[in-house]
């Protein structure tokens, strides 16, 4: 479960961040993120990561941009590495290369 | 079976063996075409279809396994080496034998030795095989993939994707299994960033740069069950295009295919993508129907649309279509039938000529437009019924790479056949004639032009001897010429063998040409070891003979030590021809019009004949002559009153003369008859054709009227025995 600190207000990624509780962890995190200027979300505890939950974490950060809140993303887990891995993308979720060259090119 | 299904399979299986036979022969030089390796294939699969279907077992027993064996050559699993080919050739030979059976009618006793013949021989190949399996193995595994560039995945996933219970990152997961994923984009622009954001919709799309040297119909079967949740494109690397490009370029299309079954067939697009097209063409033939100001959208320019496919590829997808529906536009036709034709329209030829005729007699003017009109007609019709019979004589030339082939081992030399000028054609009637001539200069070559690797290099030649089959169209003729770069003829050796046979006096004045000319006489052979390939001074004299039947010339040139060319002059068709006529005293003759040069008349000061030395002067130039109604013994009583002569000069190869003539008549479309058994052999004429009026005029076989002009006294005995036939 999600548990917000009070102390810090971080936000505490569940354990199962996929399309079976996204929808939940979107309401929390949205009152969440109503409370706090600095957003700062842990991912330590996720132990099933999917695309529902990868959609979720870019919506955390895209919402962080569009309210102009800080965001910081921190401890990430195994299942949350590899799909950054695999999708290519840095730890703070922001992409390591730029295609448009290749892309250019084809 | 019926007969003519009989017949209908036997011409296939033969016309099957002999391209099987050519592809391998090409596969020598190219091991690594995949066109030659399908398109033995294609002839063995065809042979054990049809043989299935007629019921002949003992066919589709050997055909079977040696089509197994060519689809694990396809497969990569054999590789294409020399014990292959020559394998593969056997077994052609057996299939041969096989049909030759069925031909025989001897399909129901196929004897036990024959069977065991071709168990021996499957035998044979796994043997081999088996010998060399880990050699096999190795190779097709290092050379199976070649290079590999970037395929472009876009996958554009729709809103309930996550509610159908699919997870997009599995996909990608899995699509490394077939490759190197380089980078994946994934584009969020879609993901609402406030309250209408649904986290249990899906806004997702990615683009994936894929290594890969799997097809795209591989690719899309990662994707198969999510086909309905996301716009999937496929993008080729370049490479890839140029594998499509080379793929359509070599494709055999037995039948006629749309074009969507062509780009599936080698994988440019999936039968996803294809499918979707197709809807999408529906859809825009619905939205035409309803407006007619919108056009159908045609299925290539969709394909194009979605990027399923690239514009080159779709090009010339279309071009190898239009290609099949012309090839297949062609249908066989009995050549009995076609000859029947030809037949028809000599008669029509010979109606005509009486119609024009009576025209010019009854003095019809106002008929004469029409008249003409359809000459004209019947000479289009003519000439594009003679067309129907016309083949390219490179088939011919082509079926001669296996006898080089397999001589030049036998001999232990090392021989390249080259082939030029395969596409020039000539009537099928005279190819099929010309085989036998050709095969015996060809074997000639061989054995006695070209000399061993070790003589040519003691006389500073190339290891490799080179034979050429070259044809090309002269004036009405086709020139067909056999050149080798082997020892050359022997001048010396043939005037002493001529001698000694009787056929020149001692010490005769002859020409380096009149001596090569003595080799088409009976009874000379120059070689001092008669082979059992080329003949024991039987042949030669044949191979003249037979030209000769066909109205045709052969010449021999020479060089000593560096070549022989042949050269063989044949009409190109010898059923209709545009005569010249002629009449000399009450008679009429007709020369072949491509073979007159020019006419003079009498009183022109140009020509000046010479009675007792049987030569003509023309302007200067010196030619034999010959007077018709002398040659061919007209009396001369029958001659009206004084006639003013004139001079019709014909060619034939390098040889000129000139034919006096009484008068002249003019151009005539000429229908051959043949004179019939009992005149075959006369000299002067080959041939006689019916005459609008019903009368009959003699053709003028040119070659021996020249040869005879030339041999000084036109031989009166010739004449007479004409006259007296």
């Amino acid at each position: 479960m999600n548990t917000e600190s009070s102390a810090e207000m971080v936000f505490n990624m569940a354990e199962d961040l996929t399309i079976y509780s996204v929808a939940e962890l979107k309401d929390s995190f949205m009152e969440y993120a109503e409370k706090t200027q600095e957003l700062k979300v842990t991912l330590e505890q996720v132990t099933e990561f999917d695309s529902a939950g990868f959609q979720l974490m870019m919506f955390i950060i895209n919402f962080a941009n569009a309210t102009e809140k800080t965001c910081v993303i921190k401890r990430l887990s195994k299942p949350v590495i590899d799909v950054l891995m695999l999708l290519g993308m840095n730890e703070d979720f922001s992409f390591k290369k730029n295609l448009a060259s290749q892309e250019a090119s084809l | 079976m019926n007969d003519e299904a009989r017949q209908t399979f036997i011409n296939e299986s033969e016309e099957m063996l002999q391209s099987m036979e050519d592809s391998l022969l090409q596969m020598e030089q190219e091991p690594e075409n995949a066109e030659y390796i399908n398109s033995v294939f294609r002839s063995m699969h065809t042979i054990k279809g049809a043989a299935g279907i007629f019921g002949f077992d003992f066919i589709v027993d050997f055909a079977h396994p040696v089509e197994t064996v060519m689809d694990e050559v396809r497969d990569g699993a054999h590789q294409v080496d020399e014990f292959l080919i020559a394998w593969l050739l056997k077994c052609k030979d057996h299939t041969e034998v096989l049909i030759h059976n069925v031909s025989a009618g001897d399909e129901n006793n196929i004897s036990q030795e024959l069977i065991n013949e071709g168990e021996k021989l499957i035998a044979e190949f796994s043997g081999h095989s088996l010998s060399n399996t880990d050699d096999n193995q190795t190779k097709s595994n290092t050379g199976a993939h070649g290079a590999v560039e970037s395929w472009v995945i876009s996958l554009d996933f729709k809103k309930d994707t996550f509610r159908n219970g699919f997870d997009p990152l599995s996909f990608i997961r899995y699509l490394e299994k077939l490759g190197d994923i380089r980078e994946v984009i994934t584009d969020l622009e879609d993901v609402p960033f406030a309250e209408e954001m649904d986290p249990e919709s899906c806004y997702l799309s990615f683009k994936i740069l894929l290594n890969s040297s799997a097809s795209k119909a591989e690719i899309e079967s990662v994707f198969e069950f999510v086909l309905d949740d996301c716009d999937i494109q496929i993008i080729p690397p370049k490479t890839q295009n140029d594998v499509y490009l080379n793929l359509l370029e070599t494709l055999d299309y037995e039948q006629e295919k749309r074009l969507g079954e062509i780009l599936v067939s080698i994988g440019a697009i999936t039968d996803f993508e294809l499918k979707k097209a197709l809807a999408a063409q529906d859809h825009s033939i619905d939205q035409a129907t309803a407006d007619p100001t919108k056009a159908i959208e045609p299925l290539g320019e969709i394909l194009i649309e979605k990027d399923s496919v690239s514009k080159p590829v779709l090009e010339k997808a279309l071009d190898r279509q239009k290609q099949s529906r012309e090839e297949n536009k062609s249908i066989r036709v009995d050549a009995n039938r076609l000859g029947q034709l030809i037949n028809l329209v000599g008669e029509l030829v010979i109606s005509n000529a009486a119609v024009k005729l009576m025209v010019e007699k009854h003095g019809l003017y106002d008929v004469q437009e029409v008249v003409a009109e359809v000459e004209n007609l019947v000479e289009d019709i003519r000439d594009n019924a003679l067309e129907l019979r016309m083949v390219p004589i490179g088939e011919t030339f082509s079926r001669f790479r296996r006898v080089v082939r397999d001589v030049s081992r036998e001999l232990g030399k090392d021989i390249d056949l080259v082939i030029t000028g395969g596409e020039a054609e000539l009537d099928k009637t005279v190819v099929e004639k010309i085989n036998d001539p050709l095969t015996h200069l060809v074997r000639n070559s061989l054995d006695h032009g070209i000399e061993t690797p070790e003589e040519r290099e003691l006389k500073g030649k190339p290891r490799q001897g080179t034979l050429t089959l070259n044809a090309l169209h002269d004036s009405g003729h086709i020139v067909i010429q056999i050149a080798d770069d082997g020892a050359g003829l022997d001048a010396e050796k043939i005037r002493t063998k001529a001698e000694a046979n009787g056929l020149i006096q001692p010490g005769q004045q002859l020409s380096k040409r009149e001596l090569f000319r003595l080799i088409f006489e009976p009874g000379l052979s120059t070689k001092q070891q008669a082979s059992n390939l080329s003949g024991r001074g039987v042949g030669m004299d044949v191979v003249k003979r037979n030209i000769e039947a066909l109205r045709g010339n052969v010449e021999v040139d020479s060089e000593p030590g560096k070549g022989t060319l042949v050269t063989i002059q044949l009409p190109l068709t010898l059923a209709i021809i545009d005569g010249f006529m002629v009449g000399a005293s009450r008679e009429r003759y007709v020369i072949p019009l491509s073979m007159v040069e020019e006419c003079v008349e009498m009183d022109s000061k140009e020509w000046e004949l010479s009675e007792t030395s049987h030569y003509v002067n023309l302007r200067g130039e010196v030619m034999p002559y010959l007077r018709l109604t002398e040659f061919f013994s007209i009396p001369t009583e029958k001659r009206l009153g004084v006639k003013r002569e004139s001079l019709v000069v014909v060619r034939f190869g390098r040889n000129k003369a000139g034919f006096v003539v009484d008068e002249l008549y003019g151009e005539l479309q000429t229908v051959i008859k043949p004179l019939g058994k009992l005149f075959e052999n006369l000299t002067g004429v080959t041939g006689a054709t019916v005459l609008g009026s019903g009368e009959v005029a003699l053709i003028l076989d040119v070659q021996g009227l020249i040869a005879l002009a030339s041999s000084g006294s036109a031989s009166k005995k010739i004449a007479t025995d004409l006259a007296e036939a």
